[in-house]
């Protein structure tokens, strides 16, 4: 018995001598340009960020402070035989705590992705090193008007109902009401947007709004009108004086995302949830020679009355008439 | 093809061996706790007369044949923890004798040490990669939180864990949902409580437990990695009694006694604070609640039908974890099972059993006001399986049965185009079993059987998995060493949608395997020896080779909603595992090691599985020191684990405003670049547990006070990095625990 204990033993501090405490959490550093492009469909206005990928040995990596922007790179969008160029700029970064007081990034101040096309866009940086990637923006949105409501509230039912067509079936929409109002506040009128929520969820007294995500094969959206009253209510919570405030339209915005936007936002919200503990994270990029995205994104306007007697239920002012001009 | 009938037509004409009949007889019985009336198994009976016997079952039940009839013998029973009984038995011409044996617990103070011949028994009994699990073995145990079967296989060699945190166990490099969980013959599907710390199966209720390693016989199917079948208690049979018990979690009341000609047993389990697992979970708060509810009926009347015995179980687990914040995501599962058992044993020696079941699991994530992605899954089986054993005059034995399992899963998630949709599938798989045992020679034990799919109801080509021959044998050298081998062909048509890098995970749907995957199957080879030379030192040497196609891993290239969830693998595992006992009434020694290789290889890049460890180590030592104490200790040392290495981190643009108003100034933040997947390892493990017990009698209460200290050396083991942060976060510190159960 001795003899198999002493062996053991033997074998275990054997195991525990050659444990190699030494731990190392890195491998080689693996340096790859990133670009993000998101072509907006409602401007002329385009940026582009341009960085590079950094090692640090901090325990985290926020703490790393050196911004890690590309600068002198030639950057231009192919979109059939037209061409664009994006230029070198700086702005003022909102926060400022980790990489100081500017931001390098890129900009073209005239164009306005056209809808449907083929978008290639290509960088050679300084060093030779090249980037590419290839989208294609999304159609333009079509609204249904004879399917969708033109007045709040309808006469019809209890709901607010808009329908579009036009879109594929593999991307993400993102659609919302808000509601355009003005307020007098220090002595002049001050013009003010409320976003109207998917719906209200009510819990020990208190309404929690949940607006939209972002969703696949998009083509209608549709509220109650107690949901949508709600909003009304909350635009003046608190105030008294309900006068103060003319309420003029609602407008729904429709975002179509084109394919890329559409997968890059989906593996984004793969990785959403606040208990599992993953080890690596879904990333999506159409980036050659890099990583990072290149989309764009359309995006559609419908103006909606409201009715001057609904207005006055809360005790606003009408801003605007609620007859379809002839 | 020509191999597979050659060896069904093999297996069928096996009986015709037994065509012959001497003045020979059977004795058969039943052994139990004089205590509580509680079936006692893997007891040893042993004729020392004739050097034969055999080992109850997990029913508790012994058969012996071939015995020459007309004469009395001495028949030894022996078991750890309780005093050896010897009676005499007559044994009639051709007859079976049936005796039923209670047995005593031994007082530890008085009682002189008895050390007994475990193996003595049925050295030819094949039963290699078999584990047996008596629960009075591992209450003695350190325990994390509560005295936990699933965490207690992880100090088995060839088990392994990813951590101190969960209680999935992985078995010579199979995955988790490769095994096997049966309560009562009823198929577990989620065994686990509070993301995965500890099972749903309280201690309390679990009367003995079998776990299969690997080249488990034919009457099991489903899995192909290991098998683990617990059978609860029947409850005590003498007298009424009531138990409650507190842990730092959880609080826990079981009720048992007689009813005529039965018993019956009834338990509750009810989780009541958070701030243990807050130790667990590195110090997040997490809004966990759980119970689980149990209950048997047991019932043998002589006067209804002689020789049999009726049970109606059920058994429930619910956890929630609810957010006060609607903005955060809340999880439920549960579990639902009943069961009706028909044993029977008749004045031949023929058995058999009928077991009517039904399992529910039910888990959902419910977004509310979150942007998570909602998720419900359901499985409901109705299974109902027979088994029929019969055991010949010359101890060889022939077992058959059928299984009928009706499988309805519902998986409802986004689908391509962004609905929520059920892919969840319906069918029902018949499957049959036959098996031979030939045990006639005193040396040599053979269990060969074949389980045979008649309906499946997984898409692809089944028709290539139809048979899963299966082959155990152990054959006696010399005395005192006894080689052991097994093969077997394993398939599996359930699967679940699990990643194997979420270490931390709520929920892994199970699913019937998608038609654009075969099922997994898995074949076995083990090889082993098993030495008994210095009573009771014994040491089982085992080495395996397990070789895994159409391994389901999840698909890392999904992107939408539609995209497939899994994708086609392959893997393979191989090791060598030495375990070395030495168990008496007083003093329980054991040392196991495990040398282990495993593989896993997925469209087309090869790779270590997270659970991958070289060198295992667990010494485990338990005393009773007396006075109504006992002390444990185990040792637990591991290899490090593998991880995928950091490369390097981008900035990355993560969508926060889907309007994109101002993307360019600040939505940005670390994105980490990983290097080869799992090349890396993380240091060694090590970690010593301790744990002192008192028994004690108050008044009219039997108490047992306890207390754990886990980690006594307070090794910083890490469990892993933060992705986003690249935080190191351990595992299990320092910790104290303890435990109070008062029995009426």
């Amino acid at each position: 018995m001795k003899t198999y204990i002493f062996i053991l033993l033997l074998v275990l501090l054997n195991f525990l001598n050659s444990c190699d405490e030494g731990f190392e959490p890195y491998t080689d550093y693996d340096e790859k340009y990133v670009m993000h492009c998101i072509l907006r469909g409602d401007t002329n206005y385009q940026t582009l960020i341009l960085t590079k990928s950094y090692f640090t040995n901090e325990p985290n990596p926020i703490n790393y402070k050196i911004d890690p922007s590309v600068e002198n790179a030639t950057i231009r969008v192919w979109y059939g035989d037209s061409i664009r160029f994006f230029t070198q700029t700086t702005g003022t970064r909102k926060d400022s705590s980790r990489y100081g007081s500017s931001v390098i990034f890129y900009e073209n101040n005239d164009f306005t992705p056209p809808v449907d096309k083929e978008l290639e866009i290509q960088i050679i940086l300084s060093n030779g090193r090249k980037l590419s990637s290839i989208t294609y923006s999304p159609s333009k949105l079509i609204f249904n008007r004879w399917n969708s409501d033109t007045i709040i509230p309808s006469t019809d039912d209890d709901k607010i109902t808009l329908k579009w067509t036009n879109v594929k079936n593999s991307i993400y929409v993102k659609s919302r009401f808000t509601i355009v109002y003005s307020k007098y506040e220090n002595g002049s009128w001050q013009k003010h947007i409320k976003e109207v929520p998917q719906y209200y969820v009510e819990k020990n007294g208190i309404y929690y709004p949940k607006y939209s995500d972002p969703n696949i094969y998009g083509s209608v959206m549709q509220i109650d009108m107690e949901t949508f009253s709600r909003a009304m209510s909350e635009i003046s919570e608190g105030d008294p004086n309900k006068e103060n405030y003319i309420i003029y339209s609602c407008i729904a915005e429709v975002i179509a995302y084109d394919e890329n936007l559409s997968k890059y936002y989906s593996a984004q919200k793969n990785s959403l949830n606040n208990y599992t503990i993953n080890l690596n994270r879904s990333n999506f990029t159409n980036i050659n020679g890099g990583t990072g995205i290149f989309c764009s994104y359309s995006v559609g306007y419908y103006f909606i009355r409201l009715r001057h007697s609904y207005i006055n239920s809360f005790g606003y002012i009408p801003g605007i008439s609620d007859v379809k001009p002839k | 093809m020509h191999l597979r009938k050659f060896f069904l037509t093999f297996l069928f004409l096996l009986p015709l061996l037994n065509l012959h009949s001497q003045n020979i007889g059977t004795l058969r019985g039943l052994v139990t706790d004089s205590t509580n009336g509680e079936v006692l198994a893997f007891c040893n009976v042993y004729i020392k007369s004739l050097n034969t016997g055999a080992t109850t079952d997990s029913r508790g039940y012994f058969i012996i044949s071939s015995i020459p009839s007309e004469k009395t013998y001495d028949v030894t029973f022996s078991y750890v923890g309780y005093k050896s009984k010897v009676i005499s038995a007559y044994i009639g011409k051709n007859k079976v004798t049936h005796i039923d044996i209670a047995l005593t617990p031994a007082v530890y103070e008085t009682d002189k040490i008895e050390v007994i011949g475990k193996n003595e028994a049925q050295e030819n009994n094949p039963d290699i990669g078999l584990e047996k699990i008596v629960m009075k073995q591992i209450e003695v145990l350190p325990k994390g939180i509560e005295t936990d079967i699933l965490k207690s296989l992880q100090f088995l060699p060839g088990v392994r864990s990813t951590g101190d945190i969960s209680a999935k166990y992985y078995v010579r490099g199979g995955s988790n949902n490769q095994n096997l969980i049966l309560l009562d013959g009823i198929e577990l599907y989620n065994p686990f409580h509070a993301l995965g710390l500890f099972s749903v199966i309280d201690a309390e209720i679990i009367n003995n437990a079998e776990f299969y390693k690997g080249g488990f016989p034919a009457e099991f199917g489903g899995r192909i990695s290991s098998v683990l079948s617990i059978i609860s208690k029947d409850g005590n049979r003498n007298n009424y009694s009531a138990k409650a018990g507190l842990s730092y979690l959880s609080g826990k009341l079981i009720v048992e006694g007689p009813i005529p000609n039965g018993s019956f047993y009834i338990s509750g389990r009810k989780s009541y604070s958070t701030s243990m697992i807050k130790k667990f979970y590195n110090e997040e708060k997490i809004p966990f609640d759980f119970y689980d509810a149990a209950f048997k009926i047991n019932y043998s009347d002589p006067d209804f039908i002689k020789g049999s015995k009726i049970t109606l179980n059920g058994f429930f687990s619910d956890d929630k974890l609810i957010n006060e914040d609607p903005y955060i995501e809340n999880f439920k599962w549960n579990n639902e099972l009943f069961g009706f058992h028909w044993f029977q044993v008749g004045d031949s020696p023929l058995f058999f059993d009928i077991n009517l079941s039904y399992s529910h699991f039910l888990g959902e994530i419910i977004p509310n006001l979150s942007s998570v992605r909602p998720l419900k899954n359901e499985i409901t089986d109705f299974s109902i399986k027979s088994n029929y054993t019969y055991v010949y005059e010359n101890n060889n034995e022939i077992g058959f049965g059928i299984h009928i399992k009706d499988i309805k899963t519902k998986y409802i998630s986004e689908n391509s185009i962004g609905l929520m949709t059920d892919v969840g599938k319906n069918g029902t798989i018949i499957s049959a079993f036959a098996k031979y045992k030939f045990m006639q020679f005193e040396n040599l034990g053979i269990d060969l059987g074949t389980r045979v799919n008649l309906t499946r109801i997984v898409g692809g080509k089944t028709g290539s998995n139809t048979f899963e021959p299966r082959i155990s044998m152990n054959y006696s050298l010399f005395p005192g060493c006894i080689l052991k081998a097994a093969y077997g062909l394993y398939i599996q048509d359930l699967t679940t949608i699990a990643d194997e890098e979420q270490i931390i995970t709520l929920l892994e749907p199970w699913i019937v395997t998608p038609d654009y995957l075969q099922p997994e199957k898995a074949i076995h080879y083990i090889l082993g020896v098993e030495l008994n030379f210095f009573n009771p030192l014994q040491l089982i040497v085992e080495t395996y080779y397990k070789d895994i196609s159409n391994l389901h891993a999840i698909n890392k290239n999904k992107i939408l909603p539609g995209d497939r969830d899994l994708v086609d693998g392959k893997g393979k595992s191989y090791g060598v595992e030495f375990s070395l006992k030495y168990p008496t009434n007083f003093i329980n020694l054991s040392a196991a090691y495990s040398l282990a290789w495993a593989y896993k290889e997925v469209e087309g890049w090869k790779y270590y599985p997270k659970y991958d460890s070289k060198h295992t180590v667990n010494l485990l030592f338990d005393i009773n020191i007396g006075y109504g104490f006992h002390m444990s200790s185990i040792w637990t040392f591991s290899s490090g684990l593998p991880f995928t290495q950091i490369s390097g981190y981008f900035d990355k643009f993560i969508i926060e405003d889907p309007y994109f108003k101002d993307y360019t100034y600040g939505t940005c933040y670390p994105f980490t670049l990983f290097g080869d997947r799992n090349i890396g390892r993380l240091p060694t493990y090590h970690r010593l547990d301790l744990s002192l017990i008192k028994k004690f009698e108050f008044a009219f209460l039997k108490c047992e006070a306890g207390i754990s200290i886990l980690n006594v050396y307070d090794r910083k083991n890490i469990f892993y990095y933060k992705i986003d942060t690249g935080e190191r976060v351990n595992m299990l510190p320092f910790l104290l625990t303890g435990t109070l159960s008062i029995e009426i």
